[in-house]
């Protein structure tokens, strides 16, 4: 888009302005986008459901937050809506443990939390990127309050059982480094010629300028020990930049050595948190991430019927009825009928239930798989990563199976406790997991983190360790497709009266702004259809 | 959650954890028997612990919530070691592939192991060779 200098015009920023006055942050998106600002969401500000026809009844199975958001959505444009819950809580994986909380796992075992007051782990979701308009747009209609999540910090670790006697390395350290040395390697085969380059001669000299000025070259193209490349580094611990006469000149640092850094693999984590989805900053409720389904919950609450175990979904071509029984075996069941289902039931669990749909549909159901995840929460007396180790926030990744390390973003700097992500397992390693006792789960979680912090054997205090496939409402963490293609196109789509929401009608699978752009898109089907049939 | 982009660790040795004496927990279980790509063990009832056991049940007796994991144990359905070779490979529903976490002569075991343990008495003998040619076959299955 070109931009002539001298417009007389309002400027596009005193268009948007004045349109965000007089109209709402809702008519700001749209005029944003038309205005041409890419956002890279396919939201487009609160759902517009209008003509419904009177007395149409929608059923919703799953409370988590695909379920809430439709129900709330088509209550508002006039739908009679139930929903049914198999927890006797809202919020499916938008899940926070504080202390007090008891929860049990297929097997049998059961884990009561202990964290001190105000501490929890988001056991489930825990990180919002900035570009889940969807998400961040509900937070702000539904009041939940958020805060900037740390994902990237320079001064966590990288740490690798095999590599520098397994000790952790700063982030920064090993970042720095491997940039500033591949970027010699490149100016020096640049400036000698070596490199078949396809630039012009202006282009390359550019090109060598521009790698002296990213890696912190010197003249000769050499990524060395100086006060240029401790600017990016860091300093030595005696010899930082101080005040006064005594210990105050800062003293340049010694990079490590490439070769080391290549054998250590670090490279392989170093886009971690340069990935789209981890882009800073991403943020976090204040409190939790339940608070939103809780905020959720004050909205649909009363539509809600917990403890309901869905047995059988009947088709018909007028409408569907859901049988359900009590889950935990007390109290009694029911028929709930509507003219529309919505239902975010995993397929791990819809597979296994008897629903009359398609052919297609059921085989698609079955051959949907799910992650496997083990996440840990983890308790300490003092937050001695920061008062000890000088970080706040961000994840340290290590190639041990409890995989990484995340500092609280919140309460930073306060003398109390505080509670670490001190494990996110994937692949057969939690599998290996969801074998143990949860007693054997947090003695190996533990085990493996003092490797990187010796002080978790003094400073913890309790902890909780799930694994996702035993939980009885998932039996798996997230969905995993390998090739959507017709497929998720069968599962997206309404099937006679029933249509599937949630995160894995998404092509964002795990994140709550799949799970909400699905309900959307569902909800838009069933109010097509009702409209059609009037 | 995160979109995870899982690092390829080629090569690395399987750590070993220094073991305690007065440990409270079975230290045999603290190699994990697996690394981010592989269960690393080769008998069929250690395979059974680590990669089964956690959804089975210990003794195949299954689990139940608002789906279930089916019980192994005393599971007519073993009879012929094609069903569990094609569930292990190719998954269904809560049950994930392990087709590339497992070899076939880790397959072989694991299924030989539920095939003649847990009230299970078959005469199975499952071989590597039949696994590798199972695995072809429904690889052109899905293809054709």
């Amino acid at each position: 888009m070109s931009h002539p200098s001298n417009a007389q015009p309002p400027s596009r920023r005193d268009l948007l302005k004045m349109i965000g006055l007089a109209a709402g942050s809702s008519t700001m998106l749209h005029a944003m986008s038309s205005l041409g600002h890419a956002r890279q969401s396919p939201y487009k500000g609160p759902i517009n459901l209008s003509g419904a026809p009177e007395g149409r009844k929608v059923v919703v199975l799953g409370a988590g937050l695909a379920g809430m958001c439709a129900a709330l959505e088509l209550r508002s444009a006039g739908y009679e809506v139930s929903i049914l819950e198999y927890q006797k809580r809202a919020g499916g994986r938008c899940w926070t443990l504080k202390g007090g909380d008891e929860f049990e796992e297929l097997g049998g075992y059961k884990q009561k939390v202990e964290f001190s007051k105000g501490q929890y782990i988001n056991i489930g979701p825990w990180r919002i990127p900035h570009h889940h308009l969807a998400l961040l747009d509900y937070c702000h209609r539904l009041n939940v309050p958020l805060e900037v999540f740390v994902q990237e910090n320079q001064n966590a670790y990288l740490h690798s059982q095999t590599a520098f006697d397994g000790k952790p390395i700063r982030y920064g350290h090993a970042w720095a480094d491997y940039v500033g040395q591949i970027t010699e390697l490149l100016a020096k085969s640049v400036d000698k010629g070596r490199l078949d380059s396809p630039l012009s001669k202006e282009d390359t000299e550019i090109l060598l300028e521009s790698l002296k000025s990213f890696g912190v070259l010197n003249k000769d193209y050499a990524y060395e020990a100086s006060l240029d490349t401790a600017e990016y580094r860091g300093y030595p611990e005696a010899g930082a930049p101080g005040g006064g006469l005594y210990n105050a000149a800062p003293e340049p640092s010694e990079p490590i050595e490439l070769t080391d850094l290549l054998k250590s693999r670090f490279w392989e984590k170093m886009r971690n948190h340069t990935t789209y989805r981890h882009h800073a900053p991403m943020f976090q409720p204040v409190g939790g991430m339940e608070e939103i389904a809780h905020a959720f919950a004050r909205e649909v609450e009363d539509l809600i019927t917990y403890n309901a175990k869905v047995d059988r979904i009947k088709q018909t071509e007028n409408g569907v009825e859901v049988e359900y029984s009590s889950a935990d075996g007390e109290g009694s069941g029911g028929v709930e009928t509507a003219d529309y289902c919505i239902c975010t039931i995993p397929f791990t669990i819809l597979s296994q239930l008897e629903v009359d749909v398609s052919a297609d549909m059921r085989r698609v159901m079955r051959a949907l798989h799910y992650h496997e995840a083990v996440k840990a929460g983890l308790e300490m007396k003092r937050r001695f990563w920061e008062r000890d180790e000088q970080i706040y926030g961000g994840i340290t990744l290590t190639d041990l199976p409890i995989a990484e390390i995340s500092y609280p973003s919140a309460e930073m700097h306060s003398d109390g406790p505080g509670v670490l992500l001190g494990a996110y397992v994937y692949g057969p390693q939690a599998y290996a997991f969801n074998s143990m006792s949860p007693k054997e789960r947090l003695e190996t979680v533990l085990e493996q983190g003092a490797k990187i912090h010796p002080q978790y054997r003094d400073e913890f205090s309790n902890g909780v360790v799930l694994s996702w496939h035993r939980v009885p409402w998932m039996l798996g963490c997230y969905s995993d497709w390998d090739d959507r293609g017709r497929d998720y196109e069968i599962a997206a789509t309404m099937d006679n009266r029933l249509v599937c929401a949630g995160e894995h009608i998404s092509y964002l699978p795990g994140w709550q702004e799949g799970s909400l752009l699905s309900a959307l898109d569902a909800v838009r089907q069933v109010h097509d259809r009702a409209v059609k049939e009037g | 959650m995160r979109y995870l982009i899982v690092p390829l660790l080629l090569g690395l040795a399987t750590p070993s954890f220094a073991q305690e004496e007065d440990s409270p927990v079975d230290v045999g279980r603290r190699d994990l028997g697996s690394t981010l790509e592989k269960f690393t063990d080769s008998d069929g009832a250690e395979l059974y612990r680590r990669a089964c056991s956690g959804c089975h049940g210990p003794e195949g007796e299954g689990a139940f919530g608002a789906g279930k994991y089916p019980a192994l144990a005393a599971n007519p359905r073993l009879g012929h070691p094609r069903y569990p070779v094609n569930l292990i490979l190719k998954g269904n529903g809560a049950m994930p592939s392990f087709a590339d976490w497992l070899d076939d002569e880790q397959v072989a075991a694991v299924v030989t192991y539920i095939q003649t343990n847990m009230g299970n008495d078959y005469a199975g003998e499952v071989t590597a060779e039949d696994v590798s040619r199972m695995r072809e076959e429904f690889a052109d299955l899905d293809e054709g």
